[in-house]
């Protein structure tokens, strides 16, 4: 899901059975700081989760932007959060909400 | 009581992470394990939780890493709120790397819940892969929760506990993150122990922090829908919300609890065993089994009880309890259940409205019912064994017995199809009007009918067997009427036969062949009743007077009410020895010859009706 975005958009849904769904963003990198690279945007995701009822929450994260070195100075080109689930999913959605946008990134939402 | 449940959340290079929601109970102990590594971003700010918790760190300082990279932390929440949506929250103070292990724990401690907690940074060198785990001391009954931190070299970072821990939540990225997990064991035993576990990776620091999370000694029942049992000394059950079973089962074996029962419409079972509790009803409550069932055995609640309609069954076993109905309108009505008392019967006001299905018994101490009426039921049985009680009875279809001392029967039986059987004492019966159903029968006593009694079996069978029946009036039936063993004697006059007037002169033979005359009362000729009618060696009939022959004056006679009769009039024959005998005119006479009748003026002839006169000459 490529993005450029301000305020707030549906993450489309995803389905089949899973315990777990990873979330990734492009970040800005030196190679490429086309991708969020404003330290002050900050990106807010908020999943929903369904085992085949009604949805429920399914986890939040939040990050800001810009170029971000781990411990040894390496470049981390994603944020990427993994989020797991006590008994088996079926279906996930959400919403991506931008403060400080535009965003310039790309999405990634897979489950397993 | 141990783990229930547990979430987790991985972030790589964000700010915050929040877990997913779980549902968690309330009671039940939380254990937050939050890892990081904060020379890429932030330290660990805060754990939250959207319940608003307190979260209380243990021990007070995280495990550091070598260089210091990376943290873990562990927190805990004893009590407080709990329920659906809840989720966890671990916050960093810059963008970092964050990973959250959350394990919910039931039966632990409401207050002071950490017994012991141990933390260790344990690297892994030559290749190997086991952890060997902070070793801690806990006490016996605790459960353990161990979450680590770990950057591998590998991804996915598999962790694989052993030692008897389970694997509760794991966070694999460890290639390009901050791997961990968390595992758990139940019901540690105490002294001193480590938390093994392997990883697939090598040469990696493992930052670990194990708490041993005590075992409640009070706990509180939440509603359930799943069984619930408790065998040998029961619980105090001191919340002040009241245990509903739903529709599960309830059982209480041994001492019984002291509680609060609210059962409210229910398909379950609920039983005691044993001794019974103490069931205080407010007004307008009622203990109602529905299409379930509800037993005590053994000694019996006291309680307020409603039956209202149902298809369950309702029955106790030993001592009956104290059923306290509402002062106006109340009933036990089993309905389409059935209901059975054994032993001492429950005082209560019964009503069984007709078209019941269900059977109703009585063993031992039959009930007092002061209703109105008692109405049999339509097509089921009522059985008193034992003492009976005073009722009333209406029309009914169903069959109704009692064994042991039987009811007095004062009031009017309507017509009943149904049977009617007293097995022991009969009852008495008395008043204007008994009914007898299609099948009355005594075994045992027969019934004493008193007053003016009418017994009528109507088309049915009236049967006796046993002792005679007192009977006033029998009026004839189409129905059969049988005796087994001694006859009935009637004693009221209305009974009498109409004829013959005098039949109270009775002869009955005596062991020595005499035949006596009896029921002198009654005698009105001859006057000489006191005599006997002998018959002599000879084969002859005579009357002895005082003994012997001797004396006689009197003849036979034939009186004007046509009877013969003793005469006083000695003409003839002088010699009473001599016998009858018929002349040569075919007159019967007394003789002193046995073979010609010497003496023939005194004859004995026939008349015109048939009749046998005495002629003297």
């Amino acid at each position: 899901m490529i993005l450029n975005l301000s305020g707030m958009a549906d993450i489309p849904e995803v389905s089949g059975d899973f315990t777990t769904v990873h979330v990734s963003l492009v970040r800005a990198v030196s190679a490429d700081p086309s991708q969020w690279s404003n330290p002050d945007t900050l990106v807010t995701v908020e999943l929903e989760v369904s085992d085949g009822e009604a949805y429920e929450f399914g986890g939040a994260f939040s990050a800001s932007g810009g170029i971000h070195t781990d411990k040894s100075g390496v470049e981390m080109p994603t944020t990427a959060v993994r989020f797991t689930y006590p008994r088996v999913m079926r279906h996930v959605k959400g919403t991506i909400t931008v403060t400080n946008g535009p965003l310039v990134s790309t999405l990634t939402l897979a489950v397993d | 009581m141990a783990w229930v449940q547990g979430i987790g959340v991985q972030g790589i290079v964000v700010a915050s992470v929040t877990t997913g929601s779980l549902t968690t109970t309330t009671g039940n102990c939380l254990a937050f394990g939050a890892g990081c590594s904060p020379d890429a971003g932030g330290d660990l700010t805060s754990v939250t939780d959207s319940k608003s918790n307190t979260w209380a760190v243990t021990p007070a300082t995280p495990v550091v890493g070598t260089t210091g990279v990376n943290k873990q932390y562990m927190y805990t929440a004893a009590a407080g709120s709990r329920g659906a949506s809840h989720t966890f929250t671990a916050t960093l103070a810059a963008t970092g790397y964050v990973n959250i292990n959350v394990g919910e724990f039931s039966g632990r401690a409401p207050t002071s819940v950490v017994d012991t907690d141990a933390g260790l940074k344990e690297t892994l060198t030559g290749g190997g892969s086991n952890f060997s785990g902070p070793t801690f001391s806990p006490q016996a009954g605790s459960d353990g929760f161990m979450a680590d931190t770990d950057r591998s070299s590998v991804n996915p970072a598999t962790a694989t506990p052993s030692g008897g821990w389970t694997l509760g939540t794991a966070q694999v990225d460890g290639g390009s993150g901050t791997a961990g997990h968390s595992q758990y064991k139940a019901n540690l035993s105490a002294g001193s122990q480590g938390v093994p576990w392997q990883l697939n990776s090598s040469n990696v620091e493992g930052l670990q922090i194990v708490v041993a999370l005590k075992a409640a000694t009070g706990f509180t029942i939440a509603p359930t829908q799943g069984a619930l049992a408790f065998t040998g000394q029961q619980p105090n059950v001191l919340n002040s919300s009241r245990p509903v079973p739903g529709v599960a089962s309830l059982a209480l074996t041994g001492l019984t609890v002291a509680m609060n029962l609210t059962m409210p419409t229910s398909v379950g079972s609920a039983s005691f065993t044993g001794f019974a509790p103490s069931i205080s009803v407010v007004s307008g409550r009622t203990i109602t089994p529905a299409s379930g069932s509800l037993t005590f055995t053994g000694v019996a609640a006291k309680q307020g009880f409603t039956n209202t309609p149902t298809v369950g069954t309702a029955s106790w076993i030993g001592l009956q309890p104290n059923v306290s109905l509402n002062t106006a309108g109340g009933s036990l009505t089993p309905n389409q259940a059935d209901m059975a008392f054994v032993g001492y019967a429950v005082s209560q006001t019964l009503t069984l409205p007709p078209l019941l299905e269900a059977d109703m018994a009585f063993v031992g101490y039959a009930p007092s019912l002061g209703g109105q009426a008692l109405s049999i039921p339509t097509p089921a049985t009522l059985a008193f064994a034992g003492y009976a009680p005073l009722v009333q009875f209406p029309t009914g279809v169903g069959s109704l017995s009692w064994q042991g001392q039987a009811v007095a029967l004062t009031n009017t039986m309507g017509t009943t199809q149904g049977p009617l059987a007293f097995t022991g004492f009969a009852p008495t019966l008395s008043g204007s009007g008994l009914t007898i159903p299609a099948t009355l029968s005594f075994t045992g006593f027969a019934p004493k009918v008193v007053g003016q009694a009418i017994l009528t079996p109507g088309t049915g069978t009236l049967t006796f067997n046993g002792n005679p029946l007192g009977l006033s009036y029998i009026n004839p039936p189409t129905g059969s009427l049988s005796f087994t063993g001694l006859a009935p004697t009637f004693t009221n006059s209305s009974s009498r036969p109409a004829t013959p007037r005098h039949y109270m002169q009775r002869f009955p033979v005596g062991t020595d062949g005499t035949v006596q005359c009896v029921d002198v009362t009654r005698a009105v000729a001859p006057f000489v009743f006191w005599n006997e009618v002998k018959v002599d060696t000879n084969g002859m009939m005579m009357i002895v007077v005082d003994g012997l022959p001797t004396g006689w004056d009197d003849g036979l006679q034939v009186n004007a009410a046509e009877c013969i009769v003793i005469t006083r009039t000695p003409i003839a024959p002088m010699d009473w020895t001599n016998g009858l005998q018929l002349d040569s005119r075919g007159f019967l006479c007394v003789t002193d010859n046995p073979t010609l009748p010497v003496f023939n003026m005194q004859g004995m002839q026939f008349d015109v009706n048939g009749y046998l006169v005495v002629t003297i000459s």
